[in-house]
This record gives structure tokens, sequence and C-alpha cells, in this order.
């Protein structure tokens, strides 16, 4: 399990407990993230360390929100470089992009509600 | 938008945006939430909102532009801006939102309890600052106001108080005492103003009955030797004409004859026909007939069948009053008729019958040029152009009925009675006018009293006639119902009633400022 449930429990306390509130964000996230992981895999490709930067910051945040603690710690290593001016590996890009994919499943898993 | 507050939320990311709306929503506020900082500007330049919730990281505008945008235009600058950003390694960023003017900073992974904390301080803020920004905005009002009446202007209305005056508070207690204040010094200026206007009136109104009261005597006077009504009003409107055109060409008041409208040339028609035909033929042919005071006297009815008919076409305010007043005017001109003749004048009812057209001629002038006279076209050219008219209608029917009057008569006393006659119609009829103008028909109609009793003095004074001792007590009723016809009030907006009852005491929760 990729996913700390504490969080998951935090989010649906914020918007103010009710479980169908708690799937739309879920759904938000596994409609919005693939997206953001495109453009992040492009700025890499085209070495726009901007971009780059943005879009693992933005995806930083989802991930945090959703509990995906391990695409959440690759994406701030991500952002860092970038902030620093260095281009990351791809091999970085590519593990945020699994890191991603697992946390999708196992949120599909767990509440199949979600339609994404 | 909620009672409590409506907040703004600024967001790129989708799932935050959902995120945050929810959570503000949960807290009972109203919320809208936008994914570009563009989009956020178009919706702020329209409608209101109590916070805006803004993300700093954002494609093409970021969160720093937008403050930049809100904090440089009035309409939103007052706006508190709540930046969010993920805390760890974007401390530099807060700093620099908070320079440009943003309230405070949101974590992007916040607890519930910060969350509404801000909210609800950040909210309470602004409320307040709106609040101090109303009182700021009315104490200048107030300022304002005050050195309105310092000017000497006390019209309440004018003032734009009223809503400074609602306020419970001690400002509300300041902007009542100034309404009130104002209110009843505005009060009194138009009662004087008022008293002026009466008196004005009314001299003007004695001068023009003593001028109109003698032409009664004098055409008497000139048909002694042979009666020639209708020559004698032509003489007379052909000196008028002269003297009121020649006047209004020296002044370059004389309207182009192109520019007068079938409205304008209406007027002149019938009012010649009218004022010269009817009228004027009528009373010299009158006169010749009656006593001149007895002429004079019917003539005074005028005042009462021109306040009828406004009364009817509710043109002036009917009060009982004026009723009153004229009516007692009436009284005293019946018990005159009926018992103050003199003795040999029982054979002529059917000419006092005849005479009665006189005032209802008059009457009918006074009315049509308090409704109709054409305002753009000065009073002594439009005057002289009626006379010009007059003249072209009496013409025929004097060739008709051959009552030119005979040149050799106009060399003699005649001549210099045909001038009197000319110069006091035509002055009494152009201050007729004015008086008309300024103070309303049926105040005007009075000049028909203030006429009576003149002609009755110039009938005894030139003419030798006597006028029973019982006539002068009639008089002094028609004089006391001329002082109960006031004039009509000036056309001058009426100031508000201020309500001096209204709560000024303590804040009630009822009429609190400006806090709903």
């Amino acid at each position: 399990m990729t996913i700390d449930r504490q969080a998951l429990d935090k989010l649906r306390e914020i918007v103010g407990g009710e479980e169908r509130d708690l799937i739309e964000l879920i759904d938000a996230f596994l409609g919005e993230a693939p997206d953001i992981v495109a453009a992040l895999t492009a700025a890499h490709a085209a070495s726009d360390l901007v971009a780059a930067r943005r879009a693992a910051h933005s995806l930083k945040s989802n991930a945090r929100d959703m509990g995906a603690i391990e695409l959440a710690e690759i994406c701030v290593r991500l952002e860092a470089l970038c902030a620093a001016g260095v281009l990351p590996d791809a091999a970085e890009v590519e593990a945020a992009r699994l890191a991603f994919a697992d946390a999708a499943g196992d949120l599909r898993a767990a509440y199949p509600a979600a339609s994404q | 938008m909620s009672g409590a507050g409506s907040v703004l939320v600024v967001d790129d990311s989708a799932l935050v945006r959902t995120k945050l709306r929810k959570a503000v929503e949960a807290l009972g506020y109203g919320v809208e939430a936008v994914g570009s900082g563009a989009e956020a500007l178009t919706l702020l330049a329209g409608a209101s909102f109590d916070l805006v919730l803004l993300d700093i990281v954002m494609p093409e505008m970021d969160g720093f532009e937008v403050l930049k945008a809100l904090k440089a235009s009035p309409r939103t600058r007052d706006l508190p801006v709540i930046v969010i950003s993920a805390l760890d390694e974007e401390m530099h960023s807060v700093v620099r939102a908070i320079e440009l003017g943003a309230e405070d900073f949101l974590p992007k992974d916040f607890e519930l309890a910060l969350l509404k904390a801000r909210l609800s301080t950040c909210i309470e803020k602004k409320r307040l600052r709106d609040n101090e920004k109303e009182y700021l905005r009315q104490v200048a009002t107030l300022t304002r106001a005050a050195a309105t009446l310092e000017m000497g202007k006390f019209n309440p209305s004018r003032l734009g108080i009223q809503d400074v005056a609602t306020r419970a508070d001690g400002l509300g207690t300041l902007a009542k005492v100034f309404s009130t204040m104002a209110q009843s010094v505005y009060e009194r200026e138009r009662k004087l103003r008022q008293s002026i206007r009466t008196f004005r009136g009314a001299l003007i109104l004695i001068a023009c009955g003593a001028l109109w009261g003698l032409v009664v005597p004098l055409a008497k006077l000139a048909s002694e030797v042979e009666a020639h009504p209708v020559g004698l009003a032509i003489l007379i409107d052909s000196l008028g004409a002269l003297l009121c055109l020649g006047i209004s060409l020296k002044r370059g008041t004389l309207p182009k004859l192109s520019s007068l409208g079938r409205g304008d040339i209406s007027f002149i028609v019938a009012f010649a026909l009218l004022s010269a035909v009817l009228n004027q033929v009528l009373v010299y042919w009158m006169a010749s007939q009656l006593p001149a005071f007895i002429v004079s006297i019917v003539i005074v009815l005028e005042g009462f069948i021109v306040f009828l008919f406004a009364a009817l076409m509710r043109t002036e305010v009917a009060s009982l009053k004026r009723f009153a007043g004229l009516g007692l005017g009436l009284a005293g001109i019946i018990v005159i008729l009926l018992f103050g003749m003199p003795v040999n004048i029982a054979a002529n009812w059917l000419w006092v019958g005849l005479a009665l057209l006189i005032p209802v001629t008059y009457a009918a002038e006074d009315l049509f040029i308090a409704e109709r006279r054409p305002a753009r076209i000065d009073t002594i050219a439009l005057f002289g152009l009626v006379q010009v008219v007059s003249v072209a209608m009496l013409l025929p029917i004097a060739f008709v009925t051959n009552d030119f009057v005979p040149f050799e008569q106009l060399s003699g006393q005649t001549g210099i009675i045909v001038l009197l006659m000319a110069a006091a119609s035509n002055v009494a009829m152009l201050l007729f006018m004015w008086l008309i103008k300024t103070t309303g028909a049926v105040f005007g109609s009075q000049t028909a009293y203030a006429g009576t009793a003149a002609g009755i003095g110039w009938s005894m004074l030139l003419l030798g006639e006597a006028v029973p001792l019982l006539t002068w007590g009639a008089l002094a009723l028609v004089i006391v119902g001329l002082l109960m016809v006031e004039p009509k009030q000036e056309a001058e907006a009426e100031p508000p009633v201020f309500n001096d009852a209204d709560d000024i005491g303590p804040a009630t929760g009822a009429n609190a400022p400006a806090a709903e």
C-alpha cells in the first residue's frame, strides 16, 4: 500500500467529513495528475526547468493531499533540482511516473466509486 | 452570497481548488473558485468578495501578478488576500506576497482549525475596515453639508445627509440636528419669500387695477359726443401696437414672423379675438350706455369666474379659504347691484345683463394667458403682435357698421382721451401679464377688484358720478375677499419632512449602522 490513510482522513475532515466529498477529491486527483505527469515528462524532455519545476511543485502538493508519500518525496527532489538549475535524471522522472501509477492503482482499489 | 461572507478561491490545480471550495463551504461561507489569475481579475471587476484565497505558483499569471493588479485598483485595494503556499521551501515567496500587500498566508496542507481562524479574522477585519470607511465617508458628507449650510443654502433635501441621519450613533444625531435645523430655517425663509411675493404682487395689482379702472370712465368720456366702440378700439389698439412693436424693435426682441409656430399664431389670433373684438368693444359700448361705476363694479365678477374655471380644471389649489374669499367678494357685488344703484337705473337691467358678459371675457383672457402664453416670445412683442391682429379684425367690422371715430373729434379733448386710454390699457396689460406669470391666474384675476375700486374712484373724480353710501360698505367686503385669495405657491421643491420622533438613543439591533 503506497497510500497514507491518515492523510486521506485529514482531507475528509477538512472538506466537511463526508465520504462522497473525499471521493470527489480523489476523482479530481485521478483526473488532473496524469496531465501534470505528462507536462513534467515533456518539460524534462525539452530541458525546460521552469515548466518542470512548476509541474513537480503541483504534483507534490496533490500527492501530499492524497497521502501518496513516495510520489511526494520524488517530487520534492525534482523541484529542488530544477530550482537549483540542474536538469534531473530521466530515471527520476520515470520514477515519478511509476509512483503515480502505483498510487492511482491503490486509490482506485480502495475507492472503487472513484470513476477515473 | 452567504451572509457570513464570501470567498474567492484562485488555484490552477483542480484538486486544491475543489478542496478549498469544499472546506470554505463547510465553514459556512459563500465561495466561488477559479483556475487562473485572469479569471479571478475578471470576476473581481464585477462581483464583490470579502476575501481571496490565492495560490502563488500558477502558469501564465502567477499569484504575485494577481496581487499587484488587485492592489493597483481602488475597487479591490482593500480586499484582503491570503496566499496559499507549500510552507517548507517557499518562505521567501510568502514574505514577498506579504510585502506586496497580502494579509496572511495559509500552508497547502493546512489544519482545519487554522483555515477557520484565518477566514474569520480576515473577514471580521474587513468588516471593521468597511464600517470605518463608511463612517469616514459619512463624516465627509456631513462636513460638506455643514459647508453648504454655512453658505446659506438650507434646502434639507439638497444637503444629502438623510442616510447619515439614519445612523443610531452620535454622527447620526449630529446629522439629525443639522437636518432639523436646516428644515426650520428653510421653512422660515420660504414663508418670508412668499410674503415678499404677496406684497410685491399686491403693489403691482393695485397699479394695474388703477390703470385699468381709468379705461372705463375714459371710454365714457370719449363717447359723450358720439359712441363709436369699434372705432375707439381700432385707435387704441393701433397706438398700442405702435408702442409695443416700437419698444420691441428697439430692444431687438421682436420674433421673426417665419419663426412663429402654429401654436404661437393661434394664440395671437385667439387672444386678439378675445381681448380686442369681444372684451374691448363690449367695455367701450357698455361704458357709453351705463354709469361708469356700474361697469367697473361688474368687472369684479371676473375673479370668481377665473377661480371657478381654475378649480374645475385643477390648475390651482381650491381651498375652502380661497372659495370663501371669492364668495365674500361676490356677495359685496350683489349688494351693490341690488341696492347701490342710482334711482333711475331700473330701466337698464338689460344693459347690466349684457355687461355681465364683460367679466366672462376678462376671465377667459386671464386663463388663456396663464395656460397658453408662448413663453419664448417676449411679453411686449407678443402684445404688440396681438394688437396688430386686433386692428386687422376690427377694421372690416368698422367698415360694415360705419363705426370709425370722426377725424374732427380727434383734434380736441377726445384725441387726448384716446391717447390716455391707449397708454393706460397697454401699461395695465403688460403689468397684468407679468402678474399672471409670477403669481398665477387666480391672484392675477384680483386685478378686477382693484380695477373696480379704481373705476369707481375715477368715475367720481372725472365724471362726477355719485356713489351711494351702501356701495362703500359692500366694497369693504370685496377687499376682505381679495385678501383671502392668496397667490399660488412658488413651484419650489418641498423639503422632505424630517421625523423628529425618530429614535436618537444608543444603537439598537433594529437600526444599527450598515452591519448587515
